[in-house]
């Protein structure tokens, strides 16, 4: 079977490993995938290309930040429709609600098994936000 | 841990550039003028798209030091571009302003490549909202000095053109596409051309109209006299290899030894 064309996604995270996971994940899947591992990377991609979805993780380049609250914000700034998920191994109801302020369709927590990130993706995308 | 982007672009061999010619239109004749000299980043990267590119730098605040690396990259790119031919090269103008020492960077660079300072054309873009205009000033008068020619770039886009051609009296004005693109079919960037061309004439500098795409856009800027023109309806970006093949007329002509 053809996979779907599902549209552009970027997945956002400062581990090579993950992007490389999640990205042929969603590949696999139908969607084309493009990666950025830094805040600046990922909202200069943003500003010029057309995404249907945002995965970014909480913390970039391994600080303490939570730069990707920055990228989801720049994310919704950008397109009312994409679809956005916050990934974070550190969740708490504080910031679930501001990443959902800032333009976040839900929060997951991590780990969390790739089919389950791709089927959130999907059911946003099917118009369940 | 990924490698950040930037260190990738900084890398030797990060950045390659392309060559665009600029076109002097006059009657039937075409010749080429000047060659823009455009970078793309790493490939396999996101900077391999220069708007995703310098986006990313100047969101990084890193333009100083990525454009003395397109201007290295540049400087390597048209060592067979003929003497005639001059040679355009993008610099931010916050550059200027913050680098102080990229006019002697610059100097030392053209005369390590063996480049007369006078076929260099040196295109300022401007993105930042303000600017230390000291430090652009004595960067500006420097690099006059040297014999080199400016010219705005992307004029009427970015924040702050019209001062720029105010302070730094360019001998090119290089029209952004946008007012180029579909103009024949829309009398507003009709009139913006317009005003830009009879502008540009008062000041005393050279309009060139980038973004030619299509006959009907050649014919307005025609229309309007203007001369230098840059677009995908006469030739696209290329390596410098391929652009020799195709605008042979512009580079070196190799020297047979005598016997």
């Amino acid at each position: 079977m053809q996979p779907r064309a599902y549209g552009r996604v970027l997945v956002v995270d400062d581990e090579g490993t993950i992007l490389f996971a999640v990205g042929e994940f969603l590949a696999r899947l139908g969607f084309e995938v493009h990666t950025a591992s830094e805040r600046e990377e990922a909202e200069a991609l943003l500003a010029h290309v057309t995404y249907v979805g945002l995965i970014a993780d909480l913390r970039l380049m391994g600080s303490d930040s939570r730069e990707g609250l920055e990228v989801i914000a720049a994310g919704r700034e950008r397109s009312r429709d994409i679809r956005i998920i916050l990934l974070s191994a550190f969740t708490c109801p504080e910031l679930e609600q501001e990443a959902r302020l800032r333009g976040a369709d839900a929060v997951l927590r991590k780990p969390r098994p790739l089919s389950e990130v791709a089927s959130c993706l999907l059911d946003l995308l099917e118009g369940g936000r | 841990m990924t490698e950040p982007l930037i260190d990738r672009i900084l890398a030797p061999g990060g950045l390659r550039a392309l060559l665009q010619p600029v076109y002097r239109i006059s009657g039937d004749d075409r010749a080429v003028h000047a060659v823009e000299c455009l970078a793309r980043g790493p490939s396999g990267s996101n900077g391999e798209s220069a708007s995703v590119l310098f986006d990313y730098v100047r969101r990084k605040r890193e333009e100083p030091r990525v454009d003395r690396a397109c201007v290295a990259a540049a400087l390597s790119a048209v060592r067979e571009v003929a003497e005639e031919v001059r040679i355009c090269v993008n610099v931010h103008a916050s550059t200027l302003a913050r680098d102080e020492t990229f006019p002697a960077f610059f100097a030392a660079l053209l005369k390590a490549c063996r480049v007369d300072p006078r076929r260099i054309i040196l295109e300022l873009v401007e993105h930042a909202p303000a600017l230390d205009v000291t430090g652009f000033t004595r960067s500006l008068h420097d690099l006059r000095d040297l014999g080199v020619r400016l010219a705005i770039d992307d004029l009427g886009i970015g924040s702050s053109n019209l001062r720029l051609i105010v302070e730094c009296k360019p001998d090119y004005v290089k029209v952004d596409r946008y007012f180029v693109s579909g103009a024949n079919a829309d009398a507003r960037k009709r009139a913006v051309l317009s005003t830009v061309v009879r502008l540009g004439a008062e000041l005393g500098a050279e309009i060139i109209a980038e973004g030619i795409e299509t006959e009907a856009e050649l014919d307005l800027v025609r229309s309007l006299h203007v001369d230098l023109l840059q677009g995908y309806l006469f030739c696209k970006a290329l390596p410098a290899a391929e652009l020799a093949l195709r605008e042979p007329g512009a580079f070196r002509v190799a020297q047979v030894p005598s016997a």
